[in-house]
């Protein structure tokens, strides 16, 4: 009842928002969901092969190989399986990133096309958007790259809370942009988001003219100032370690003034929505294109000397294709590049408070990657999950370690690691933002959902720890966090709708087999959910409680969801380690 | 009040006498003490803070109105200047630079001002000194940190303290001082979540919904059925032994606790109020359902055990580098609507005396456009709204609208003229608070004319 409420509560948002597509009132056919179509991704010429520290081998008991996979996995998908447990431990992790590292993205416009046809619906809604997201990353096979895509969309951020807010067909085209430059190398990122079309909405590239003495205009400075302080290089100068640089009086440097603001938004004139010409500058409608890249317009370029950072001049005259190529250079050259989205990286995989050497040891990797090559992302993400810090157990981690998982994504993982599944085979999730206070490109601003170096009040703040994910997690969200798992992981057993394709069902089919096998359930348990780091205290009361649920007389089914969901709900499975 | 003001004194007298050991001992003795001293502040009192994201570009919320100044204004703002005739004149009764009036979008402003329940504080931004054009170039240390940076300049305005690192706010110090230690519910409460202004060294602050809190669905303790899950989730969480596991085990308790309390205090609130009070705001208007939660939260202060609360209202999307010819109206309309609903509605309810309302932003933005919008500025005007307001005051100093004058930094960044300080502290005065903690929540304080902004006319 409970839960039929709350699926009635999401269709009413769903029409009062106006992002329709009918699935609440008139379920689609059911038929089974397309395979993505795979969008080709260029080989990288060389392939280093990835050393992950730390592997148990064989002698090791399967419990250690596993735990290890299962902790590898919850940084490099989106959460661990017992199917993707087993293949790590079968095939060797090493191989099971390489083989993640070569396989191709799956796109995102390719399943809104494939999927929308069968919703018999013309329009690309907001919530058909949502659907594919978590399709994909509950369901594709390229779960590191879509790890990574999605915190690049963290990092690069655009937001249907714009002017764009209907485009979502396009605003899926550059997730997959982000998806697909994921292990390929930063400058050629940072250009494609320069010239999104949506970016140049978002952050009004687009349309930014020269300057004009008579109508006292001078060029926008959002771009100018938001890549730099947000995409690339940050506010002060940053040692390798990602500390800041100090001056004599021991002062951080900033990175730039507003001379140099100044500098880069006249770089950033000339550009609108593709095929714009000067005749048709300000003719919005008529240019509007969301879909292909901003092309220049030289007669709305600013022409004249600019001087860059790092001393970089941009010589008079030149056309604005040149004009961005030297700007993107110079910011991609940059010390600081390195350290500073090296940091973010291992933030959104890893850990919230990497220590200075774990940054340094990234930002090398960035700086040269084994063939010398500058923005390497491929190699920068191995670095991230190879490093010992990553690597450690977890009884050697640290008390800092660690970072507490957004809730969308606690809401994927337990999806995956509990096998929940539709009839119709398609996983409907509408307006995720009603349980999550998040949802995938669409973030109140720029600065993504949460400041990065967010220090919750109380004891992280006084341990000088980030924890930024809480500042989405307040205690309203708590709650509707918590009582998605009980929707979904403790009462989705029970199917309320057998006629509904869209019911999300946890069927706890495997778990139910081990309910008299108190030790296999629990370990199953402890490794999908909590990367096998269940302490013997907790494990003891979980055994505890599942006795006493044996004198209930409930269903099998009932009793291990009962445990699926304190462990789901518990402050130790809201921290990813 | 009384109490408090001896309990300081008693501490610093006896300090003298002792030995650095046992003072220190006292000391902390008497931090506590004076934390539950809050009953003794007289009455009840709300301080209600809208914060503007994105940068407000309020500079063209008072303007010039004669046609000298008006050209000027004209001049400078070029395409994203108000038409004259979109200008409704307003008549301070304090003298002003030059007459001036606000667009026809914040009729609902325009009310409050004509109807005493508004003031106006002109060019209000962070300031370290009072310093020239002149000094601010020459000399870079005189400038603020970060200038023009939205995260870093919400934090300086958040703060109180002039930097943007600090990790509490001036309303979280403002309740360090003042709060009930025995009271589980922070008087810091906020409708657009968590923010660095509420955030003290002790005291903490908690999110509400606009649609009131809600409980646990499967982990209530009013609920039969659960009290088996929930007395073993109980023990599961006393098992978090790290540290960001004991913050989500906190949060839950403090959700489990406050939620409950604060349902069960709106539930108090009659039918008839809450009509009247739901006629009163405007559709869709995000800003106005958060003031409506406010007023309920206000008016279920004694149930909740407060007799001071702070609030933190948020609207944003004001960061118009682009469109803003329409956007600004729009935003601006939103923003006077939803005040001017929320004043009536505490009127109505037998409030609005308690309660002081004002905003924040990031800053300021350009005086020049960028062909459809502006970009990052400095100083900006800034309102503060309830019974309690100087009749039409324009407070501060109107700055030119000239570009290169002594006022703009460039480009029509316009420098402050009344600092982020001399702003807040006689809000927080009329709050309940004496000079001695004006001074540790406002640490530059003395930099400062602090007596410069007559606002209030009835500060107690």
């Amino acid at each position: 009842m409970k839960r039929l409420l709350f699926m009635c509560w999401i269709s009413v948002l769903l029409a009062s928002c106006g992002g329709g597509g009918g699935d609440s009132q008139t379920p689609s056919p059911v038929t089974p969901a397309p395979t993505p179509t795979p969008t080709p991704v260029t080989p990288p010429v060389m392939t280093p092969i990835p050393i992950l520290p730390g592997q148990p081998s064989a002698p090791n008991s399967v419990f250690e190989q596993q735990k290890y996979a299962a902790r590898l996995l919850n940084q490099a998908s989106f959460g661990a399986t017992k199917a993707d447990i087993d293949r790590v431990v079968d095939m060797g992790a090493d191989a099971w990133l390489l083989e993640q590292l070569e396989t191709v993205a799956t796109s995102h416009v390719d399943y809104l096309e494939n999927v929308m046809p069968q919703d018999s619906v013309t329009e690309v809604w907001r919530d058909h958007r949502m659907h594919t997201w978590f399709n994909i990353k509950v369901k594709g096979q390229d779960q590191l790259r879509q790890r990574v895509a999605y915190a690049l969309s963290q990092i690069f951020v655009i937001s249907d809370k714009s002017t764009f807010d209907l485009d979502h067909e396009q605003i899926a085209k550059y997730y997959d942009m982000l998806a697909g430059h994921a292990f390929g190398n930063y400058r050629d990122l940072l250009e494609d988001v320069t010239l999104s079309p949506l970016m140049g909405i978002y952050l009004s590239m687009r349309g930014n003219e020269k300057p004009d003495q008579t109508r006292n205009i001078r060029p926008d400075e959002n771009y100018a100032r938001e890549i730099m302080q947000l995409f690339s290089i940050g506010l002060v100068e940053l040692n390798i370690d990602g500390t800041p640089k100090l001056d004599s009086n021991n002062k951080p440097i900033p990175t730039y003034d507003q001379a140099i603001i100044k500098a880069y938004a006249k770089v950033f004139t000339g550009w609108n929505f593709a095929n714009t010409t000067e005749q048709s500058w300000y003719w919005y409608w008529r240019n509007y294109n969301t879909f292909d890249a901003m092309t220049a317009v030289e007669a709305y370029h600013d022409k004249t000397e600019k001087q860059l950072l790092n001393n970089v001049l941009v010589p008079a005259g030149q056309n604005a294709e040149d004009d961005l190529k030297i700007a993107l250079d110079s910011l991609f050259n940059h010390p600081n590049v390195g350290p500073f989205i090296s940091k973010k990286l291992i933030q959104h995989l890893v850990t919230s408070n990497p220590s200075p050497e774990y940054i340094a040891r990234v930002s090398e990797v960035f700086n040269s990657n084994s063939q010398g090559e500058r923005g390497d992302l491929r190699e920068v993400i191995i670095a991230i999950l190879a490093d010992p810090v990553a690597r450690a157990d977890y009884d050697e981690q640290a008390m800092r370690y660690g970072r507490v998982k957004e809730p969308i994504m606690r809401a994927v993982q337990s999806m995956r690691a509990l096998k929940a599944f539709t009839p119709g085979g398609e996983i409907k999730f509408g307006y995720p933002d009603w349980a999550f206070n998040q949802a995938p490109l669409s973030s109140p601003s720029v600065f993504n959902f949460y400041f990065p170096d967010h220090q919750p009040q109380g004891q992280l703040s006084e341990m000088g720890l980030a924890a930024p994910e809480y500042s989405i997690l307040t205690e309203n969200y708590i709650v509707r966090n918590s009582n998605y798992t009980a929707w979904n992981v403790l009462w989705g057993h029970y199917v309320e709708t057998p006629e509904d394709p869209d019911e999300l069902i946890f069927e706890y089919a495997y778990e139910a087999s081990l309910v008299d096998n108190t030790d296999a359930l629990l370990d199953h348990l402890n490794l999908v959910l909590l990367g096998g780091s269940m302490s013997p205290e907790l494990r003891e009361l979980l055994v505890d409680y599942h006795e006493q649920s044996a004198q209930w007389g409930v269903t099998p089914k009932w009793r291990v969801a009962e445990l699926a969901f304190l462990i789901a709900s518990s402050p130790q499975y809201a921290v990813q380690r | 009040m009384k109490r408090r003001q001896f309990l300081r004194t008693s501490i610093a007298g006896a300090g003298a006498l002792m030995s650095p050991f046992s003072m220190s001992m006292n000391l902390q003795l008497g931090q506590r003490l004076i934390q539950q001293s809050s009953a003794p502040l007289d009455g009840y009192k709300a301080l209600v803070c809208v914060f503007l994201y994105g940068g407000h570009d309020s500079l063209n919320l008072l303007v010039p109105t004669a046609s000298e100044t008006y050209n000027q204004y004209a001049q400078t703002r070029q395409n994203l200047a108000y038409a004259a005739n979109d200008i409704v004149s307003i008549s301070p009764n304090n003298n002003v630079a030059y007459p001036v009036g606000m667009p026809s979008s914040a009729q609902g402003l325009i009310d409050l001002f004509n109807n005493d329940k508004l003031s106006l504080i002109a060019n209000v931004g962070p300031m370290r000194q009072v310093s020239t054009k002149a000094e601010l170039k020459a000399n870079s240390s005189l400038m603020p940190p970060q200038l023009f940076s939205h995260n870093d300049q919400q934090h300086i305005w958040q703060s109180g303290t002039g930097s943007q690192h600090d990790r509490t706010g001036w309303a979280g110090r403002m309740a360090d001082l003042v709060m009930d230690t025995n009271n589980p519910l922070p008087m810091n409460l906020t409708t657009h979540g968590a923010n660095l202004w509420q955030a003290g060294a002790s005291s903490k602050s908690f999110a509400v919904n606009t649609e009131g809190p809600e409980l646990f669905a499967a982990l209530n303790p009013q609920e039969d059925n659960d009290m088996r899950r929930y007395e073993a989730f109980n023990r599961i969480r006393a098992l978090a032994n790290r540290p960001f596991e004991q913050e989500y085990s906190r949060r839950i308790s403090a959700a489990e606790v406050n939620n409950k309390r604060i349902i069960d205090a709106l539930g108090q609130i009659s039918p008839e109020t809450t009509i009247a009070a739901n006629a009163l705001y405007p559709a869709n208007n995000a800003l106005a359902e958060q003031f409506k939660m406010t007023a309920n939260l206000i008016q279920s202060q004694s149930m909740l055990g407060h007799n001071r609360q702070i609030f933190l209202v948020g609207m944003g999307g004001f960061d118009t580098h682009d469109n803003q010819n329409t956007a600004l109206p729009m935003l601006v309309s939103q923003l006077s609507s939803a005040m001017a609903a929320f004043q009536q509605d505490l009127t109505q309810r037998g409030l609005s005396r308690d309660v002081l309302t004002f905003t924040q932003s990031d800053f300021g933005r350009t005086l020049t456009s960028n062909g459809d919008g502006t970009d990052h500025g400095w100083g900006g005007h800034h309102l503060v709204m309830g019974d309690a307001v100087t009749p039409k005051m324009i407070a501060g100093k109107l700055p030119s609208f000239v570009l290169g004058s002594e006022d703009d930094f460039e480009d029509g960044r316009i420098i402050p003229t009344t600092s982020i300080e001399q702003y807040a502290s006689p809000l927080a005065r009329w709050f309940g608070l004496n000079d001695q903690d004006l001074t540790s929540v406002f640490p530059n304080l003395a930099r400062f004319d602090s007596d410069s902004l007559d606002i209030l006319s009835s500060i107690q």
